[in-house]
């Protein structure tokens, strides 16, 4: 068990549940599943975890890309895009926001635990 | 030389030349008068110029047609002059051959007619004027055809033809004429409003006319009616817009569409998964598994169902949900082989909604429906399941799930769950920001309701 704890924002339920319950399965704890940016800034303040999965669309007047920037502001938690935008404006757009990972949906959940675990490995060099 | 009686018009002596010309002999003319010698049809206009010259009145006789002894007809003019002889008047004739000159008149006046059939028939104007434009030499009837205006008003005010351009144009077309002064070629285009307020699209050119010295002196030119050419132009041109905004807005739409495949692959990897964690949990008997792949495929079709109908509406945005609703119980009702038993009632309104809502509701009710079929008759009596979907006031939304059988066990938790079914239920209307309530009384009613999503 990692013991990592991980913040979903995703709008979808049944895409939101799955990724819960595959994380759940692979040892991680998840702290919260939100639909928007908004709530996500709310709980990445609140649950403070270890890395955040995050989608480009969703509810509320921030998207995916919008909410990671903001967090980026005030946090040093590693953000990853799981989404079903794969064109390059979105991939240019996403840059911005320098995430840790960047996995095109539908996913594989091996390739969704090594990028999870790269991203947390990546900010503990940083930090050290 | 032809010398006549005035009385009689009879020839006293007709030269040698004259005969060669006429194709008689000496012998044959003797005898002939004036009388034989031209066309019949012209012979009153020759006397009357005969008689004129005979009494001094004219000298000189024009474009006289004479004809040979073959018939055919040549023109000469007569010089005359009276004589007497013997006391017998005469009139002494002197023919010059004017047949090339007539012929040489005769082609520059079909020359001139054909120019001037093409000058006044084409849809131009030819026009010469001064340098600068104070004087007006020439001006085609086209000018009437494009500007709507007499040429005569041209003739008179030379600058009026710029009165009748466009106001948005006529400031660019004066600064554009004074190049007239330097004496280069121009050529511009622009809109002249007709009296009737008809608005025509002219290409003008101008070309100078220069004296010895170089210094241009007039110019002359072309105005085209190009307006149909403009036309052709303009629908051009909002074709292509049309065809570039199209094209965009497919660009999009297939982007969106990719988008949807994809997030629409993750949610049924999504459903497989947690169908799988929920099999796992329950126990791997072969009947557990049977039922959990007839849960998969019915959730897949309710998926499916909302695209196909999306894809017959015109904006692939919004579909009827009342009538998705029947096909989806249909298809129900086929995959859990209930149609002897259970019979279905549908009420409501034709309400249409937006993929976004449709693919959770419909899924949503997918597990409604399939729960009513699978565990509310046990015994196969009076069954019923009814399904409504109707408008509330404030924009919301009403859809029930009712059925009249043996209600859910008080020992279930149905807004906390364990069964995927029901998670699934409460965790798809949270996602439209809907609530579902649950009466029990008298069987099963879901009510879910919720706000229409605005586009």
């Amino acid at each position: 068990m990692t013991g990592k704890r991980v913040l979903i924002v995703e709008d979808e339920f049944i895409i939101a549940e799955s990724i819960k319950e595959d994380l759940e399965g692979m040892g991680y704890s998840v702290t919260s599943v939100v639909s928007s940016g908004e709530l996500a800034l709310i709980k990445a303040s609140e649950d403070k975890p270890d890395v955040i999965i995050m989608d480009i669309t969703l509810k509320g007047e921030m998207d995916g890309i919008e909410a990671a920037l903001e967090i980026k502001k005030s946090h040093v938690i590693p953000v990853i895009f799981l989404t079903a935008h794969s064109s390059e404006h979105f991939l240019e757009k996403a840059k911005a926001a320098e995430p840790f990972g960047y996995l095109p949906k539908p996913y594989q959940a091996k390739e969704l635990r090594e990028t999870i675990e790269m991203a947390l490995c990546k900010r503990k060099m940083e930090n050290n | 030389m032809v010398l006549a009686s005035l009385e009689t018009k009879k020839f006293l002596m007709v030269n040698p030349i004259i005969c060669e010309w006429l194709g008689y002999k000496q012998e044959e003319i003797k005898g002939l008068g004036v009388m034989d010698i031209h066309p019949k049809e012209n012979l009153p206009y020759v006397i009357e110029q005969f008689t004129k010259q005979a009494r001094g009145e004219i000298k000189l006789a024009k474009d006289i047609p004479v004809k040979r002894m073959d018939g055919s007809v040549f023109f000469v003019d007569i010089n005359s002059t009276p004589l007497d002889i013997a006391g017998e008047k005469y009139l002494l004739g002197i023919f010059r051959d004017i047949t090339e000159r007539k012929q040489a008149e005769e082609k520059l006046r079909e020359s001139e007619n054909r120019l001037s059939l093409v000058v006044e028939t084409i849809n131009a104007v030819f026009w010469m004027t001064d340098v600068s434009i104070e004087s007006m030499h020439y001006v085609s009837s086209g000018y009437e055809r494009i500007w709507g205006r007499s040429v005569q008003s041209l003739y008179e005010n030379p600058r009026t033809f710029i009165d009748a351009i466009h106001p948005e144009d006529r400031k660019r077309v004066v600064a554009e004429l004074e190049i007239q002064k330097t004496g280069l070629p121009f050529e511009h285009e622009y809109r002249v409003v007709r009296p009737d307020g008809e608005i025509r699209w002219v290409r003008d050119r101008g070309f100078p006319i220069c004296d010895k010295t170089g210094k241009p002196e007039r110019y002359t030119g072309i105005a085209q009616d190009i307006t149909e050419r403009k036309q052709v132009e303009e629908k051009l041109q909002e074709a292509y817009k049309e065809l570039t905004v199209s094209l965009q807005e497919k660009e999009v739409l297939l982007r969106e569409v990719h988008h949807r495949v994809k997030n629409n692959l993750q949610v049924i990897s999504g459903l497989i998964g947690m169908q799988k964690n929920a099999v796992e949990a329950t126990g791997v008997t072969v009947e557990n598994v049977k039922d959990a792949f007839q849960d998969c495929q019915s959730r897949i079709e309710s998926m499916s169902l909302v695209h196909e109908r999306l894809y017959q509406t015109k904006d692939f945005a919004n579909i009827d949900f009342l009538v998705y609703l029947k096909d989806l119980a249909q298809e129900l009702y086929s995959l859990y082989k209930k149609e002897d038993h259970i019979s279905l009632h549908f009420e409501g309104e034709d309400i249409h909604i937006g993929i976004n809502e449709a693919i959770p509701l419909g899924l949503a009710v997918n597990e409604l429906i399939s729960n009513s079929m699978k565990y509310a008759f046990p015994d196969n009596n009076h069954s019923e399941i009814t399904v409504s979907f109707r408008s509330l006031p404030d924009g919301i939304l009403e859809l029930r799930v009712c059925d009249n059988g043996v209600g859910i066990s008080d020992d279930i938790d149905w807004q906390n769950p364990h069964t995927l079914g029901l998670k699934l239920v409460n965790g798809l209307v949270a996602q439209i920001d809907g609530e579902i309530t649950l009466n029990k009384s008298g069987g099963t009613d879901f009510v879910i309701t919720f706000r229409k999503e605005i586009p």
